[in-house]
């Protein structure tokens, strides 16, 4: 039932699909297996540190809760992100050796963009919302969603990659207008399913 | 880039910033359903990309890769407070109505990752103009779309009741952005693709 209902979760409140964001990360991670899997797991790992951070930070500090405080939660995130960021390329370079100069703009391409800031905004109101509970397990349940949701919609997306860039597609709609008009169907199937 | 297919103008139409380059498009699917949102998202996101690329190209370039694109998000989150509060201050309603979308165009892909990749490979006095037709690039799909999703959605124009014969109210969700947005990069290939 658990499995389930996190499922259901992953779909119904999947951030590119209801929400938009990291479409640009998302045609990126499309383009192979290997760009499609370790992006997802980078962007789960990104995630789920990113909310943790933030949401140890927010129960400390409560910026979101005073009108003052919410200017400054960008300056915080980014912040938190960044250290994130800079431990993930010095472990990385540590541990990985050589591999690391593969890995290493993929990292640079997870840490800064939509997908995960968004997460961190989110992250406090699914907290408000108590759809998880407020806590590093709950900080880790929405993370590694965002992780499921991303990693979800580019299977999607890359199992039909080659016919939207094939010579069937008109050719002013070839690539990202198809793309783009594809992830406008998925997200379709998922509103009729929340409203 | 062969020197002569270079413009500064192409950032407004030939490598529109949305509909050629698929940068910041959250924002557009997902808020611009309106002009004013589209006008108050456009105006948030000139003041924080102008303010943070113009900045930001003074940093030393020996500095790391990662700890430039560390300072140019932070740069942009510390613009982000005096452009925010101005938002406020002159459109409080839209402001609340464009929730975290507004604090992500800290993190947008023109600051973190075009900056390194374009901008700051010119001069500086092609970096300003190139810059500013990109960011009017920008502002021009935004007010595009939400003029044709008010219209569509509401069946107004900047607030004005205009004499439609149907309204569409899901146009205001996501996947209709994402399928707008589609057919507008595809109209947009047709329009300005050179042969």
């Amino acid at each position: 039932m658990w499995f389930v209902m996190a499922m259901i979760s992953v779909v119904s409140e999947n951030l590119i699909l209801t929400n938009a964001l990291g479409t640009s990360t998302l045609m990126a991670a499309s383009k192979s297996h290997f760009n499609l899997l370790l992006l997802s797991a980078l962007i789960t790992i990104f995630s789920v540190l990113g909310c943790i951070v933030t949401g140890a930070a927010e129960s400390v500090f409560h910026l979101s809760s005073s009108d003052a405080g919410r200017y400054f939660l960008p300056l915080v995130y980014a912040a938190a992100v960044a250290v994130i960021y800079l431990t993930m390329l010095v472990a990385a370079r540590a541990a990985l050796g050589k591999t690391f100069q593969k890995i290493k703009k993929y990292i640079h391409l997870s840490a800064f963009n939509c997908a995960v800031t968004g997460t961190l905004y989110l992250n406090y109101e699914v907290s408000a919302r108590r759809i998880f509970s407020p806590g590093v397990s709950g900080w880790t349940a929405f993370g590694l969603q965002t992780g499921a949701g991303f990693l979800l919609v580019s299977l999607m997306l890359s199992a039909v990659r080659k016919r939207l860039h094939s010579d069937e597609v008109p050719e002013i709609f070839r690539g990202m207008p198809a793309v783009m008009v594809y992830l406008g169907l998925l997200s379709l199937a998922v509103y009729t399913l929340t409203i | 880039m062969k020197k002569s297919d270079f413009s500064v103008f192409d950032g407004l139409l030939r490598k529109n910033s949305v509909l050629a380059e698929s940068m910041v498009i959250a924002p557009i699917v997902v808020c611009c359903d309106t002009v004013m949102k589209a006008l108050v998202l456009s105006f948030a996101f000139a003041c924080i990309t102008f303010l943070t690329v113009a900045t930001a190209s003074f940093y030393p370039g020996k500095l790391m890769y990662a700890v430039r694109i560390v300072l140019y998000a932070l740069t942009a989150a510390v613009y982000y407070i005096p452009v925010a509060l101005l938002c406020r201050l002159l459109a409080p309603d839209t402001v609340s109505q464009l929730g975290m979308y507004l604090p992500l165009l800290t993190c947008n892909s023109m600051i973190v990752l075009h900056s390194e990749l374009h901008f700051y490979r010119m001069r500086k006095r092609i970096m300003v103009p190139t810059l500013l037709f990109h960011i009017l690039g920008f502002c021009a799909a935004a007010l595009l779309l939400g003029g044709i999703r008010e219209l569509l959605a509401y069946g107004t124009l900047c607030s004005r009741v205009v004499a439609m014969p149907l309204v569409f109210d899901g146009i205001k969700a996501a996947w209709a952005g994402f399928i707008l947005l589609g057919i507008a990069c595809a109209m947009h290939r047709k329009l300005f693709r050179r042969k």
